[in-house]
């Protein structure tokens, strides 16, 4: 009997796995990149998220162009610092869990979020004004009944970006 | 030969497929053992894939076969240990086939130290020790232990076929991902499930015929028994 009951118990470990390992989801975006631009990621509350952004300055786009110069790009974190980048320069982010959310929804746009797609992310290049794009972005995500979390990083310059990103909605 | 040894000779072969029943009903017994090995490797190889996604989303990197036995979970430029790549990438495999095969071993065992031919010495007795033994069967236990015995069996069966094939779906994919990334098309799992389902139902299609053939001589068995016993209880022997 003792058995069975451990029978029992693996088959419930296996099933809470299985829930887990089925919650796994992905996102990428990638663009080439000139002006002021905007790479955004937008996940659902409940969801954590591990990102990995690569920015590769590219030859300047001015005549004549010096032979094999880069950039300079200029990054500015969400929280208004900024670094200046000559070459590949790669940012790994966590996006922790910041809440819970019992219940589906979905918000359309730019950032698309749904049940499927719990995590997104864009790279929008020459937005213009920068704070105006960003507040955009954020009144969309405000609509929704389930709070998202928005990062956003800005890149000022001409630079290849890949964002990929790779969370779990539990 | 005389209706004497004709009995003890009917006895004899009486007493070896009871023996065999004693097997089959250990089997039934040690179904949970083995049931319980499968699921522990099951455990183990979701546990694995839980560990590297959850690697994955820490570190940023995407996980992916760099050759058929290495997972690597960094980018392209930088290189992991190669011991522990190679450990990653033989993991689904090994996990698989070592609970396949420690849950077959474990029943094999187990079914070779069942207590068989105790009867034996009784029968060297000739006709007296033949009547003794049937005095002594327990009709309704033996009736019960065949019954549980037929279901063990084929739930044995079964259950080894499933570990078999998922261990031969790892197997066979990864030379399938092999072919298929060099011919540009998209991965099915369908495909490796199914060949891998076909090619063990081919490799133990004689396995099959044997059990199938048993289980049915279990239940003829069990109803010459019902029979006998009948009969038996009626008659009266003198020893």
């Amino acid at each position: 009997m003792r058995k069975g009951w451990l029978v029992f118990l693996l088959v419930l470990i296996i099933s809470a796995q299985l829930v887990v390992l089925s919650s796994f989801r992905d996102a990428e975006a990638d663009g080439f990149v000139n002006g002021n631009s905007v790479v955004a990621i937008a996940k659902w509350d409940y969801v954590q998220a591990g990102v990995r952004i690569s920015v590769t300055p590219q030859p300047l786009s001015v005549t004549p162009q010096p032979a094999g110069e880069s950039g300079p790009v200029q990054l500015v974190f969400s929280n208004g610092t900024s670094i200046g980048i000559n070459s590949t320069y790669t940012i790994t982010l966590q996006l922790p869990r910041t809440g819970d959310f019992f219940g589906n929804g979905a918000i359309s746009g730019t950032l698309a979020l749904s049940e499927d797609q719990p995590l997104n992310a864009i790279v929008e290049q020459n937005v213009g004004d920068v704070s105006t794009y960003v507040n955009l972005l954020k009144e969309s995500e405000t609509s929704s009944a389930i709070p998202i979390d928005l990062y956003v990083l800005v890149v000022v310059g001409a630079a290849q970006v890949t964002v990929a990103v790779y969370g779990v909605a539990l | 030969m005389s209706e004497e040894a004709t009995i003890v000779a009917k006895v004899e072969e009486l007493m070896k497929a009871l023996d065999q029943v004693k097997r089959y009903r250990a089997l039934s017994r040690l179904l949970i053992d083995f049931a319980l090995i499968i699921l522990v490797s099951v455990v183990l190889l979701l546990s694995w894939d839980l560990a590297v996604n959850f690697y994955r989303m820490q570190s940023g990197f995407y996980c992916y076969y760099s050759t058929p036995m290495s997972y690597t979970c960094t980018a392209s430029s930088a290189t992991g240990s190669p011991f522990l790549q190679l450990y990653a990438g033989l993991s689904p495999l090994v996990i698989s086939a070592a609970g396949v095969l420690i849950g077959v071993y474990w029943v094999e065992r187990k079914l070779r130290s069942v207590r068989v031919e105790e009867w034996k010495e009784i029968l060297k007795e000739g006709f007296p020790g033949a009547v003794k033994l049937l005095q002594d069967l327990k009709w309704d236990s033996v009736l019960d232990d065949i019954r549980a015995s037929k279901i063990g069996y084929s739930v044995y069966f079964v259950v080894k076929v499933t570990g078999y094939w998922l261990f031969a779906s790892i197997l066979l994919f990864f030379p399938y991902v092999l072919g298929i990334s060099a011919l540009h098309q998209d991965v099915n799992l369908f495909i490796p499930a199914s060949l891998s389902f076909v090619l063990v139902l081919v490799l133990s299609r004689n396995d099959l015929q044997k059990r199938y053939g048993q289980v049915v001589s279990l239940d003829n068995l069990m109803w010459e028994l019902r029979w006998f016993s009948s009969e038996f209880k009626s008659a009266k022997f003198e020893a």
